[in-house]
């Protein structure tokens, strides 16, 4: 049976899926960037805020993919 | 007698006015009642005349930017793209002129008014309504306030304007003791740096305070010129004492009491200036005119000395001669406030210099941080249509103006200001709003919340978490008349909150990065850089830019190198050091104080290279002083690249061996043209000579201070 993406309900309030799936993505994307930071990995990247959209980007896909299913 | 605090009756005044001001546009039925509270908002400040200030800067604002959305409106009626292009143009230019020193607020309001009118305009279909609403509750709510302030509790700037001015006067007065009676190497650093901090800060404050208090009295209004010419003066007196501070390194080895015999009595005389200075601001109503002091260098004391040495003497005699021409403009200044003592003639009168027009960078680039989060936010609602939707447009580059004007802040702190706003709107809005009947309920209710926001974010410092709060509860409340309750409108408006922030933090890389390092390292190349095309720009044998790209080239860079300490200061209180290592607070504050230090010695220079063309001794020495420049102009170069390419004893090195080839010529010059140059020809070339020593002082110091900073962890890319 092929799947069928399904709203997020909070309160009767229906969410689109790739919505919850871009927060948590950002979220994602954000503690990796500070965890970068921590351990000085961020000195590797030569444009680090395009590298966070691309986290971002990334990490909202495997979400939307596996977690939230889009 | 219940003991209020002033923490306390502020946040009940700006309750009280917020409560009044959604009555009256709620019993007149007015369209968005909100827009007034948010008037009330912004101009709550702690004195009448601050907020009456800031009142009528925003009502002028309001009128402008609306009368500029209905024009563009009426222009392009069907034509999207047009209009939006001239509103962020517009916009673009209220972001320039806001960043400016005159009138921010006024620009600022005038931007994002245009915006709000122009796109409500386009959603309700009554555009002319919108924008007369609008200027009507944004003067209802200056207006509530201006009252509620008067009338409850006054708190006036007037009477401040005496003290600040008294205090600034004091500081300037241990200031000058201090530097003109030394003690302790240690101790006077120590003392010199606490004073120097209060001078500058009350500084500040007396320009506030003057804006103010001319709002609420006509006398302070009528006199304001006068008023202005004493911060300026006492600005001016500020860079006189850093000249003299760092000319007396330049005479360390020299016992400055024998070469200017009537030091002492100079300092005392000044002194005497200053209390009288301060007897005129308390009331005294006489008092002696300045009378001229004459500084006198005792040549025999010179003899066996360094010409360089000689030069340094002679440019600290100038040196005092500028305090002495200072103090006495300034007592003459106070004592026309006081409305005694005949006027300023003209000619014994500091003239106001006036530095031409420049583009500044930092203004451009905060002008292409918001043009991009209006567009980008444009592009999203027409092709995205995201929750929000016109909000993209409106809000977006609102909140980026505002952090236009203080690059510094971090957009990512509005994020948790806006979170906490839409939390307690959601329990105000969803658990508490519905169960209201009547203006009465409603009202205390309005006065609990406002009263709780102001009295605990009420220090100056949470001055983002306060509006940002504030904002996001009228955003997302939204009182009316016909009151409807939706959890679904409550969730847009948090989503839109949320992803509104998110894309203003992505703004502020636009187009560069925001991080304080980074900002640090831009100015710091551009001071260098400045710094080398002034050098280059005194060359006797170069022709004197006096039109075109060439002299605004110029202006520009004279203007920056004078201008940009004062914003590596500004950025240096925001540095990490966390993330610095190797790198300490106290090294970045003395480098940012070598800095200012070395701009007023070039600004010396420029002084003095403009009046000593044609001296006898200038045009023999011409080479070695064209050599002595390049050396200088080589080495700004090399900082630019990278300010830590230069090792302080080899600068130091170079520059001595520059200055004792020097010393050579001069005596071999002096040996040969014995007969035909006079004294007053080697007087007049000691002027040059001191103020090229003194830049060269400065820079080693400079590249002394850079040397203790690690470059590399601050050129590194982080997130």
């Amino acid at each position: 049976m092929q799947y069928i993406p399904a709203e997020f309900a909070i309160g009767g309030v229906y969410f689109p899926p790739l919505f919850i799936a871009g927060i948590l993505g950002v979220v994602a994307a954000s503690v990796m960037a500070r965890l970068f930071n921590r351990y000085r990995l961020s000195r590797f990247f030569f444009y680090p805020p395009l590298v966070f959209v691309a986290l971002a980007v990334i990490f909202t896909g495997l979400f939307g993919t596996f977690v939230v299913q889009v | 007698m219940l003991y209020l605090s002033t923490r306390a009756k502020e946040a009940i005044k700006t309750g009280l006015a917020v409560t009044i001001v959604y009555w009256v546009a709620l019993s007149f039925d007015w369209l968005n009642p909100h827009w007034a509270v948010i008037a009330v908002a912004m101009v709550s400040l702690p004195t009448a005349g601050q907020s009456l200030n800031k009142g009528v800067l925003r009502v002028l604002g309001t009128i402008i930017g609306a009368a500029a959305a209905l024009l563009f409106l009426a222009l392009f009626p069907q034509e999207r793209w047009a209009f939006m292009a001239c509103v962020s143009i517009y916009v673009g230019a209220c972001t320039y002129l806001m960043t400016g020193k005159k009138r921010q607020y006024f620009w600022q309001v005038s931007g994002f008014v245009c915006l709000i009118v122009a796109v409500a305009g386009i959603g309700s279909g009554v555009p002319f309504t919108q924008a007369v609403v609008r200027v009507l509750e944004t003067g209802l709510g200056i207006v509530v306030y201006t009252l509620v302030s008067i009338f409850l509790w006054p708190q006036t700037s007037a009477s401040a304007l005496q003290g600040v001015s008294r205090e600034l006067m004091s500081t300037q007065r241990k200031l000058l003791n201090v530097i003109l009676n030394p003690t302790a190497d240690g101790e006077v650093k120590g003392v010199l740096g606490g004073l120097a901090a209060q001078q500058i800060q009350l500084i500040g404050r007396l320009e506030q305070v003057l804006q103010a208090a001319a709002s609420e009295r006509y006398e302070i209004q009528q006199a304001r010129q006068l008023w202005e010419r004493l911060l300026h003066l006492s600005t001016e007196l500020m860079e006189a004492f850093d000249g003299w501070r760092e000319g007396i390194q330049d005479t360390q080895s020299i016992d400055l009491r024998e070469s200017i015999p009537n030091l002492d009595s100079i300092g005392a005389l000044l002194d005497r200036r200053f209390a009288q200075i301060d007897a005129a601001l308390e009331g005294a109503t006489s008092y002696a005119a300045p009378t001229a002091i004459e500084v006198t260098v005792d040549e025999t004391k010179l003899r066996g000395r360094s010409h360089l040495e000689r030069a340094a003497v002679f440019a600290n005699k100038t040196r005092l001669e500028r305090l002495d021409r200072l103090t006495g403009c300034l007592l003459d200044c106070v004592a026309d406030l006081q409305d005694f003592g005949s006027r300023m003639a003209p000619h014994d009168s500091e003239p106001v210099a006036r530095s031409g027009w420049a583009v500044d960078p930092d203004r451009i680039q905060a002008v292409v941080m918001v043009m991009a989060s209006f567009w980008i936010g444009f592009v999203l609602w027409v092709y995205l249509n995201p929750p929000g939707h016109a909000g993209f447009v409106t809000l977006v580059p609102t909140v980026a103006m505002a952090i236009a004007i203080t690059p510094q802040l971090k957009a990512s702190s509005l994020l948790y200001a806006f979170a906490f706003g839409s939390i307690v709107a959601g329990i105000v809005y969803v658990l508490i709003m519905p169960h209201l009947s009547g203006f009465l309920e409603l009202g205390l209710m309005i006065f609990c919340v406002w009263f709780l926001i102001y009295f605990v974010f009420w220090k100056p410092q949470q001055i983002v978490t306060r509006l940002g709060c504030a904002v996001a509860i009228v955003v997302m409340v939204k009182i009316d008349n016909e009151q409807t309750y939706s959890f679904a409108g409550y969730a847009n408006s948090v989503a839109f909150i949320l992803l509104g922030t998110l894309l203003l933090i992505a703004c502020t890389y636009i187009p560069v990065s925001p991080r304080p390092e980074r900002a640090f390292l831009r100015l710091l190349a551009r001071y260098f850089r400045g710094c080398e095309l002034v050098v280059s720009s005194m060359a006797y044998e170069a022709p004197r830019p006096d039109v075109g790209a060439a002299r605004w080239n110029v202006t520009y860079h004279r203007r920056g190198i004078m201008e940009l300490p004062q914003k590596l200061a500004a950025w240096s209180r925001f540095l990490d050091y966390r993330v610095l290592p190797g790198t300490a607070a106290d090294h970045v504050q003395k480098l940012v104080v070598s800095l200012q230090g070395l701009a007023y010695r070039l600004k010396e220079a420029i002084e003095v290279r403009n009046l000593q063309e044609s001296s006898l001794l200038r045009l023999e020495l011409a080479d070695e002083l064209h050599d002595w420049r390049v050396g200088i102009e080589e080495t700004f170069h090399r900082l630019v690249g990278n300010v830590d390419s230069l090792s302080p004893s080899e600068t130091r090195q170079r520059l001595e061996a520059t200055l004792a080839s020097l010393e050579e010529r001069i005596n071999e010059s002096l040996e040969v043209h014995k007969g035909s140059i006079t004294n007053r020809d080697v007087a007049t070339f000691y002027d040059i000579l001191g103020a090229y020593r003194g830049v060269s002082h400065a820079i080693i110091d400079c590249v002394g201070h850079a040397d203790s900073i690690d470059w590399s962890k601050w050129q590194e890319p982080r997130f």
